[in-house]
């Protein structure tokens, strides 16, 4: 048997080098796109919980909003009650009369005073009526400076990390095919076998320089 | 020295010059043998790296997938967790238009009344002005949910829909579709792993086929050769079969169509139902829904003129099996379902729906009496008498296990057990020609109409009848029927001076006028049941309900013990007579007595409108 020329041997080791080389590649892409992957399922998570927090705060805020306007109508109610006894309307009534309603304005004015322990009068507008919608927006904005309410980066965040370990997958078909073409380098004896290598080189430095560039953007 | 005799050495044979050597391997044999193994083994290795590139292939398809069904999850789950907020914090602001705005306007109303009705003009003009102030408080008190001239409560399921119902219809949507979505990646991505499994099974085969040199490598090339193609066939299939989309605009529409049915808005409802047909043809609760819609539309003269209703009818039944085509064959759709055949007459095509029903969720006892019903209609007696038994048996043991547990059944079971009661009171009166405008029950003509059926039909009422009351009250069947007779109600007013006075006899008890047509004056505040009675006894249980046009009015309810003897006269009051305000409203008014739970006597009066 001839012995093969030296720059033959010197070439299927090459080549068997870059084969191993493309294989051990292939294995760090996939852990980075394992990787992403479970970032992103993480980032999901907490996105689910910041969903979760802000429902509840939503639902709290509102329940609480309106059980406080429910006072309010109460209060309300008592105090345009006692409102219409005042003034020049008691003189249109006998004194029997007036001292019947000055008795009842007293009981309203009085219950106002009840009522108005039920609810925040710091949210009453300068026209006497409970802005009740500022009262759920800060009960809001006051969980939201406690736990984390807003999904949306979470979300965005995984939406990107799953993008990029799609991406890195799509990698593991370039250093496949890298893979292909060593082979072919590999057990074709005619000259074509150096395309065959050439391309599979390219295919590797595009994998390489891709995973490179997806890990880093 | 010993003279052993010397065993001669073995010669060794002396190669025979004359026989043939032996053969030599064929050079060019050999030479062929190895190299078309090494041939084979060239092409088996370029085969396995073809099969890597397609695994990464399939490999980087799974991901994909499964990334597409992570996220398709993801949003199921938030939309639903979104649905739920908004349904519950507008909830919120809908109770409190109306248990707190709403209740506080209509307590200084009555005030207001009262205080007006007391000549009291002044104190009545007060609480009509803080009155008038309260609608400041809620949307639900202004323009478009309420209009204080019209005298109507507000609307507040059109007030419900603008603040969450729709908003929460969209979500709960989008969840659904979502988790179809979730469904169909996952599927995907669960036939990309067995893809990528079998592509393995390939390679560890090639790798299997150049270790022998004989024949055997071939069976090991070619199972994996078959297994690669037959994976790679599989996986196109795979990669074309087409997954549901998110259809947003198809959604939007069908929510919108919910929030105008909600608003009473039915043609309008309608038009969103079409316009999300349009845009997803397969959208089963589109049909579901506009099934409902042409429903809604049918009741309006159901009543009344059943031939008219029969369109809208038929066109709720299409759309309801278009739903169950479309994939939600469930117990709601072949309820409701169900219920449209037996109105439109079509009682074998009912039963079948309603047993559709049935087989999925057993313990519908509705469903059971709308079959009964249906046979009933149909002339089966002894089928009929079959179903509402076992609508009983339901019931009984439902009631028993909740009780048992230490808990209640649900409220819907009660309303439930009237609605059927009451839907073979409408198939009386279709068969009596005392149709009503609630009357829900198939064009007579379809009807069996027998001297039987008649009487059946009277026994179910009084026994689904008694069975409520009893099951409510109890939690057991009602005993043997009581020996008692009532005779037909007769009703009557109380008698005043020249004054306006009641009048009363020397004993305090008021006396009546009877009027013999049952018809009361609008304004009406008490009538008077009139009826002798014999066969009682004291300390049995005595109750009455009254249906205000064919739905029970709980305030006039009254349960008591009997306490007036064996036999007699009597007077049972029907009244707001301790209001100042508040009369009988118009409508017909029927009167049901049941003494130890049966019903033993039942009767009409009508409040007029003038």
């Amino acid at each position: 048997m001839a012995q093969r020329p030296r720059w033959v041997r010197r070439f299927e080791v090459m080549v068997s080098i870059l084969t191993a080389m493309v294989t051990i590649l292939s294995a760090i892409v996939a852990w980075r796109a394992a990787v992403a992957g479970d970032a992103a399922g993480n980032a999901d998570f907490d996105g689910m919980s910041a969903a979760l927090n802000r429902e509840e705060s939503r639902i709290l805020s509102s329940a609480d909003a309106y059980q406080q306007y429910r006072s309010f109508t109460n209060y309300y109610r008592n105090n345009e009650l006692g409102n219409m006894l005042t003034g020049d309307y008691l003189d249109q009534f006998s004194d029997e009369e007036q001292n019947r309603l000055l008795t009842e304005r007293a009981l309203n004015w009085d219950q106002t005073l009840v009522d108005d322990d039920f609810f925040e009068t710091r949210y009453l507008n300068p026209d006497g009526l409970f802005d009740v919608q500022r009262k759920i927006n800060e009960s809001e904005a006051e969980a939201a400076q406690s736990q984390d309410t807003d999904p949306e980066p979470h979300f965005t965040r995984s939406d990107r990390l799953r993008a990029k370990a799609n991406l890195m997958v799509g990698m593991l078909i370039i250093m496949a095919s890298a893979l292909w073409f060593f082979t072919m380098a590999g057990e074709f004896k005619h000259s074509i076998r150096y395309f065959f290598a050439t391309l599979g080189l390219i295919c590797m430095i595009v994998g390489v320089v891709g995973t490179f560039v997806i890990e880093v953007v | 020295m010993s003279t052993e005799a010397l065993t001669p050495e073995p010669i060794p044979p002396v190669a025979d010059p004359a026989a043939a050597p032996p053969e030599p391997p064929d050079p060019p044999a050999a030479a062929e043998n190895t190299s078309a193994s090494e041939t084979f083994k060239r092409i088996t290795a370029i085969a396995i790296a073809t099969v890597t590139i397609i695994a990464a292939v399939v490999a980087f398809l799974q991901t994909d997938a499964d990334a597409r069904g992570t996220r398709a999850n993801r949003d199921a789950q938030r939309y639903a967790i979104e649905a739920l907020g908004t349904r519950a914090s507008g909830g919120s602001q809908v109770d409190y238009g109306w248990y707190g705005a709403a209740q506080a306007y209509y307590a200084l109303n009555s005030l207001a009344l009262t205080a007006s009705q007391s000549d009291d003009q002044e104190a009545a003009e007060r609480y009509r002005s803080v009155r008038d102030k309260l609608t400041a408080l809620s949307p639900l008190l202004q323009d478009p949910y309420f209009d204080a001239e019209s005298g109507f409560y507000p609307d507040r399921t059109s007030y419900a829909a603008d603040v969450y119902l729709v908003r929460a219809t969209e979500l709960s949507e989008l969840y659904n579709a979502s988790s179809t979505l979730n469904n169909g990646w996952d599927d995907k991505a669960n036939t990309y792993i067995v893809h990528l499994t079998l592509l393995a099974v390939a390679l560890a085969l090639f790798g299997l086929s150049t270790t022998p040199d004989d024949w055997t490598r071939w069976i090991f090339a070619g199972a994996a050769t078959l297994i690669v193609t037959v994976t790679v066939i599989w996986m196109a299939i795979t990669f074309f079969s087409p997954v549901d989309v998110l259809n947003r605009p198809a959604i939007k529409a069908y929510a919108e169509g919910v929030g105008e049915a909600a608003r009473g808005n039915t043609q309008k409802a309608i038009s969103a139902y079409d316009t999300a047909l349009t845009e997803l043809p397969s959208y089963a609760n589109a049909f579901y829904e506009r099934g409902n819609a042409y429903f809604t539309l049918a009741q309006e003269s159901l009543g009344t003129d059943p031939q008219a209703a029969q369109e809208n009818l038929r066109r709720a039944a299409a759309d309801y099996e278009a739903a169950r085509k479309a994939g939600r064959d469930d117990s709601s759709v072949n309820w409701n379902l169900g219920w449209t055949y037996y109105l439109l007459g079509f009682f074998e095509e009912s039963a079948t729906a309603n047993r559709r029903a049935l087989a999925e969720k057993p313990d519908l006892f509705a469903v059971q009496c709308n079959l009964g019903a249906t046979l009933l209609a149909d002339g089966r007696i002894d089928e009929a008498r079959q179903a509402y038994g076992t609508a009983v048996q339901i019931v009984t043991r439902r009631v028993a296990e909740a009780r048992n547990a230490g808990k209640e059944p649900p409220a819907s079971l009660w309303s439930y057990l009237d609605a059927c009661a009451s839907d073979v009171d409408s198939l009386q009166q279709r068969l009596t020609d005392a149709n009503r405008f609630w009357t829900q029950a198939p064009p007579k003509e379809l009807i069996a109409d027998t001297p039987e059926i008649r009487t059946e039909i009277q026994r179910v009422i009084s026994d689904m009848r008694g069975t409520l009351l009893a099951l409510e009250y109890t939690g057991q069947l009602p005993g043997d029927r009581p020996t008692a007779n009532v005779s037909a109600f007769h009703y009557g007013v109380h008698r005043k001076d020249a004054d306006g006075n009641f009048v009363y006899d020397d004993q305090g008890r008021s006396i009546y006028d009877d009027v013999d047509d049952g018809v009361f004056p609008n304004g009406t505040q008490k009538v008077g049941i009139l009826y002798d009675f014999q066969g009682l006894s004291d300390g049995q249980k005595e109750i009455w309900k009254v249906y205000r046009n064919g739905i029970e009015d709980p305030s006039l309810r009254v349960v008591a013990e009997w306490e007036i003897g064996e036999g007699g006269s009597a007077v049972k009051p029907i009244s707001y007579a301790f209001s100042r305000a508040f009369v009988l409203a118009s409508g017909e008014y029927t009167v049901e007595l049941y003494i130890d739970y049966h019903l033993v006597q039942r009767g009409t009066f009508v409040i007029s409108n003038e």
